[in-house]
């Protein structure tokens, strides 16, 4: 009785409300999800390249608390055993390592 | 059975009839205050998440001060340093308006570093002295963007006006960014590591260190925050000015190319140039880290540095040439982005490629302008 009541009652009309409602649900979902991204922190990796003094081999380890550009920290080469410092200091972003703020 | 199916239909009809009228006279009286409670929901919603970077970054600040300090009174004497101000002089009349913002920096300045120091019971060095300024200053920058935000938000909503709340949800994705930017600072001011608006300093101190470079002289704290290197560099004679390091400190780098050109001038020698290399803000689109050259001051802040380097190049004659390394706010106070420190050596190359093409004899001034945390 209902189906024939719907089916007789403009179903087109109908499919066309339902359409639109889906539509403005994916676009409130798309703003939610895209609202949360915006909120989000990224969190980067520090990274410090040093060269040995001696023969110049270039080595990346992660940034260590009191490390500053040119720093001669107390580390060998893994090469040669020279004195190394501390070439730069940078940052890569990585998208997927982020923390909800 | 059908007429009665009919029936239904026709006033199933009527009634979504009468709801689409309905909603066309409600939407006609009413859309403008369903407009401002929507946008009410989308600031408030912004506005606590900033109360959640600001709480952040206080809590972050206290944390790192708590380190180097056994004060009772900590959190009392952080609030009032957090809600210090500054206020800018008359600018009615501006003749002379230049030095009287030098005077008001100046003490705001000293008197900042001071209450931060009475806070310090630890003995600490001075670089970590700065980083921790630096701390400081991220947080009130928060605070205020805080401030200033839930003012309008307050003031719109006491006061129903769906102008000041249409202006502000449009601000407040901008000024959104802006905050998280300050919150991410605070860790690179934390950690003492490099940030984007470093490149200036790194790159003349990677200039100094060159192997092409033959250090001839260095005048550490020549003006006050600022150290002076006398160099060497393919025959040329260059004066490398940057920010005294590694802690986080801009320097006085305008005072310091004045006493500079003023030195040269009484032992009467050529001043070829002025070469400046700054972070700036590109636009968006723009890639980071692309560098340019250009001609003028380039150099940011409160206007007292480059009012007195274009005062004294334009007194002496002497060209301004300008190198950028192109990033956006968020790059430049968070932890340099290989991207940006990449750029060292292009721009290395362009200062020689204008000091051996565009120069004529004489001494360059070369000077590394921005916050040289992390590089000494």
């Amino acid at each position: 009785m209902i189906s024939n009541l719907i089916l007789q009652f403009n179903s087109f009309e109908l499919l066309i409300l339902f359409a639109i409602a889906l539509v403005f649900f994916f676009i409130l979902l798309t703003d939610i999800k895209k609202q949360g991204k915006r909120m989000m922190l990224i969190n980067p990796e520090i990274k410090v390249q040093l060269i040995c003094k001696e023969c110049g081999f270039k080595e990346i380890r992660d940034f260590r608390e009191g490390d500053y550009i040119s720093k001669e920290p107390d580390e060998k080469c893994e090469k040669c055993g020279g004195e190394k410092y501390i070439d730069i200091i940078y940052s890569i972003v990585k998208q997927e390592k982020t923390r909800q703020s | 059975m059908i007429d009665m199916t009919l029936q239904i239909i026709d006033d199933f009809n009527i009634i979504i009839q009468t709801l689409y009228i309905l909603l066309f006279i409600v939407l006609i009286f009413f859309g403008q205050r369903i407009q401002f409670h929507l946008s009410l929901m989308e600031v408030g919603g912004v506005l606590r998440h900033l109360a959640f970077l600001k709480d952040t970054a206080i809590k972050m600040t206290i944390d790192e001060l708590k380190k180097y300090s056994t004060d009772k009174d900590l959190n009392k004497r952080f609030e009032r340093l957090l809600n210090s101000f500054m206020i800018m002089p008359e600018a009615a009349d501006p003749s002379g308006i230049v030095k009287k913002i030098e005077h008001i920096v100046n003490i705001r300045e000293a008197r900042f570093l001071d209450d931060l120091k009475r806070l310090i019971t630890s003995e600490i060095e001075e670089s970590k002295v700065r980083n921790l300024s630096n701390m400081v200053e991220a947080t009130m920058a928060l605070n205020i963007i805080y401030k200033i935000i839930q003012h309008y938000y307050l003031l719109a909503k006491k006061t129903k006006n769906f102008f000041i709340m249409a202006q502000l949800q449009m601000i407040v994705p901008l000024i959104f960014n802006e905050a998280k930017s300050y919150l991410q600072a605070l860790n690179a001011f934390k950690l003492g590591t490099p940030i984007g608006d470093s490149i200036g300093p790194l790159i003349v101190h990677k200039f100094i260190q060159h192997s092409d470079t033959k250090t001839i002289e260095y005048k550490k704290e020549y003006v006050k925050d600022t150290d002076v290197y006398v160099v060497e560099r393919n025959g040329r004679i260059f004066y490398v000015i940057k920010a005294s390091g590694p802690g986080g400190n801009v320097g006085k780098p305008g005072e310091a190319i004045k006493k500079v050109i003023n030195s040269l001038k009484k032992k009467n020698e050529k001043i070829a140039g002025i070469i400046m290399i700054d972070a700036a803000l590109k636009l968006e689109g723009e890639k980071t880290g692309e560098v340019a050259e250009g001609v003028g001051a380039a150099i940011g802040g409160i206007g007292v540095e480059k009012f007195k380097i274009e005062e004294i190049a334009t007194k002496n004659k002497v060209p301004l040439y300008a190198i950028i390394i192109k990033q956006s706010l968020m790059e430049a106070i968070t932890t340099i982005k290989k991207e940006i420190a990449d750029t060292i050596s292009d721009a290395i190359n362009r200062v020689d490629r204008i000091s051996n093409e565009e120069l004529p004899e004489g001494n360059i001034i070369l000077a590394g302008i921005g916050n040289t945390i992390g590089v000494p």
